[in-house]
């Protein structure tokens, strides 16, 4: 009976970054296939749909542009998700607080409107972030002082603040000439400036980018960054090693709060112009999808984001050409993420051979 | 007086769409319920409804079953969550992620497979479906104020409300909802915590727990039966690593289970917990 060999499942002690290369491989080809599959059931030739796909997303100058543009609400939502995950503290009130910012840097306009153009962008940018900062560290509070689940409070201030925002669109800030909720278009030295001339590429793309590196350096270099990345790791212990854990979950909030706050101004003053319930399309809840993409790594967070805003703006261009729905573009993001999180699973299994001794 | 009847009409009206409307959250918190008592924080409920809700609808525009569809939509959310059950639980891959992931799949597949399903829509020819009917239960829905608040709804709504008492039966008067409930409190963590704050073991690997159950006769109650469902966590010391035995461990004195008369081995838990810590305080009295 020597020398049967049987498989054996077993837990990888480390995984390293060959596996994780494995997990996005086969999550992208995974989601290739069902997402080829999908297009098949809606009567189109999948390889057509993936060049409209390509096309109308990176395929030329300005699509590729717009790509980006799409990309910055996305970039700092999955940032401000990315430092919250990394110390254990689940933000998923990035929506709301995205909000709070629009809410608060828009007050910041029409208080100073006459401001010069660089200290008004100054102070909206500003605002925004201490906008989102402290409607995310309401939910801090409650966990901190009453011990109640973030999760749940974040969620229900996201809903509280587009009620907020609702109360002020339809009172002080309305538009008297719209007849939809909205403010009125903010002035032309409160609009974001174009980073590359004659294009919709707004300053909050370079924002996103400084906020990526920021939040890099915030998490690996600095001495916050160790206290996060201890309370990610075992928050008990943290405890023990004299960690501040209740000032650390606060100044999470605070930071990925601000920069939720910033992914509104951008919104808002970068894109829309004006102050509506539809600045954000979700980006909050994609901020997580694509931070999760990202492994809650803050400098993967950009070409995650760009991905996704790729595919959102690839979207049409695939519509038309192959009059497949737009909406397949959610599905495929939903899928890919399934995959990656599965595939990220798997490769933490290797198969042993063992030999019956 | 003709003011006063149509306040009370508006009341009724108001007090009786209350009902009605709560019908899906009553239903999504009562699954949620069950959910997170075994400890699983489902947070794909929206998709799940979502996506329940979609082919309940396809099912009903085709079929012209309404109880046809009630049965699909039941079956597609109960698959649906299959899937997120596959991936949190045995992929072990982060609840909420997954919850996230599987309502952005939920939006965009249904949205993508609505407009596949019905490409030439316009506004005069939006398909619509026959809705389930009020079921005003005999007798009871005559009662004045209350027979139109209470008893005058669809199935759906009966169902909903008769479904609360029977998920805390199932819940807390049965087996299985005890092995739920137990499952949701984490038996990993608890064994930890005791090992590691109480007992000052420290570098101890746990196992993932395991569900144990046992029927047996307690002595101190002779001719009555005792169930017990217990959560094992094996807890081993990792190579290299020396773990300190407290001072009184040794006095603890143990018995292989298996060699004992069911009786004489499975007693209260008190009388454990008792001579364990008489065993601690005389440990500390000694040293």
């Amino acid at each position: 009976m020597t020398g049967r060999p049987r498989w054996r499942l077993a837990r990888r002690p480390v995984v390293g970054p060959r596996q994780q290369v494995q997990a996005l491989a086969l999550a992208l080809v995974g989601a290739a296939l069902v997402s080829a599959l999908l297009l098949r059931v809606a009567n189109a030739d999948p390889v057509a749909g993936f060049v409209a796909l390509y096309q109308g997303s990176f395929g030329s100058w300005p699509v590729a542009v717009e790509s980006l543009v799409k990309a910055i609400p996305l970039i700092l939502t999955g940032l401000g998700t990315t430092v919250a995950f990394r110390g254990r503290v689940w933000n998923i009130g990035q929506e709301g607080q995205l909000y709070a910012g629009a809410i608060t840097a828009y007050w910041a306009y029409v208080t100073f409107p006459s401001l010069p153009r660089l200290p008004l962008i100054l102070l909206i940018l500003t605002f925004a972030m201490v906008g989102g900062a402290l409607w995310g560290l309401v939910a801090g509070i409650i966990r901190v002082k009453a011990h109640v689940d973030e999760i749940i409070t974040t969620i229900m201030l996201n809903y509280i603040v587009v009620y907020i925002l609702s109360l002020l669109l339809s009172g002080v800030w309305r538009d008297p000439t719209s007849y939809y909720q909205q403010s009125p278009t903010v002035g032309a030295s409160a609009q974001f400036p174009a980073l590359i001339d004659g294009t919709r590429l707004h300053i909050g793309f370079a924002v996103g980018l400084i906020a990526a590196i920021a939040i890099y350096v915030l998490i690996e270099k600095t001495p916050l960054g160790y206290e996060i990345r201890a309370l990610g790791l075992n928050p008990t212990a943290a405890g023990f090693q004299g960690i501040h854990v209740a000032r650390t979950v606060l100044v999470l909030m605070l930071v990925s709060g601000s920069l939720a706050g910033l992914a509104g101004a951008g919104e808002l003053f970068g894109n829309h112009y004006r102050l509506k319930a539809g600045i954000s399309l979700g980006f909050g809840y994609t901020g997580i999808i694509i931070a999760m993409l990202a492994g809650l790594e803050p400098l993967a967070i950009v070409p995650a984001a760009i991905f996704f805003g790729g595919l959102v703006n690839g979207s049409y261009m695939l519509q038309i050409a192959t009059g497949v729905p737009a909406a397949l573009v959610s599905a495929i993001q939903a899928i890919t993420l399934l995959f990656l999180l599965g595939g990220r699973a798997a490769v933490s299994y290797q198969i042993r051979i063992v030999r019956d001794g | 007086m003709g003011e006063s009847l149509l306040q009370a009409a508006v009341v009724i009206n108001v007090l009786a769409t209350m009902v009605r409307t709560s019908t899906p959250l009553l239903f999504g918190a009562i699954g949620e319920v069950v959910t997170e008592r075994s400890g699983v924080m489902n947070m794909g409920l929206e998709g799940t409804m979502l996506t329940a809700a979609f082919v309940g609808f396809l099912v009903a525009e085709r079929s012209h079953s309404l109880l046809l569809a009630v049965v699909t939509a039941c079956l597609a959310g109960g698959l649906f969550s299959l899937i997120l059950a596959f991936m949190a639980i045995t992929l072990d891959v982060d609840q909420i992620i997954t919850g996230l992931a599987m309502n952005l799949l939920a939006s965009g597949g249904t949205l993508f497979w609505f407009r596949i399903a019905y490409t030439q829509t316009t506004s005069q020819e939006t398909p619509l479906v026959a809705l389930l009917k009020p079921w005003p239960i005999p007798l009871l829905s005559e009662i004045p104020y209350l027979g139109p608040i209470l008893f005058s709804h669809n199935a759906l709504t009966y169902l909903a409300f008769l479904l609360v008492p029977v998920i805390w039966f199932g819940l807390y008067r049965t087996k299985r909802g005890l092995q739920i409930r137990s499952l949701g409190e984490d038996p990993r963590a608890a064994a930890k915590r005791i090992a590691e704050d109480i007992l000052q073991m420290r570098g101890l690997q746990f196992s993932e727990p395991r569900v144990e159950t046992d029927l047996y006769e307690p002595k101190r109650f002779p001719g009555q039966m005792h169930y017990d469902v217990w959560f094992l966590v094996d807890a081993r010391v990792p190579a290299g690593t020396k773990v300190d035995l407290p001072s009184w461990y040794a006095e603890l004195t143990w018995h292989d289970p298996r060699d004992l008369p069911a009786a004489e081995w499975a007693r209260g838990h008190e009388d454990v917990a008792a001579r364990w810590l008489h065993a601690r305080n005389e440990s500390a009295q000694g040293g």
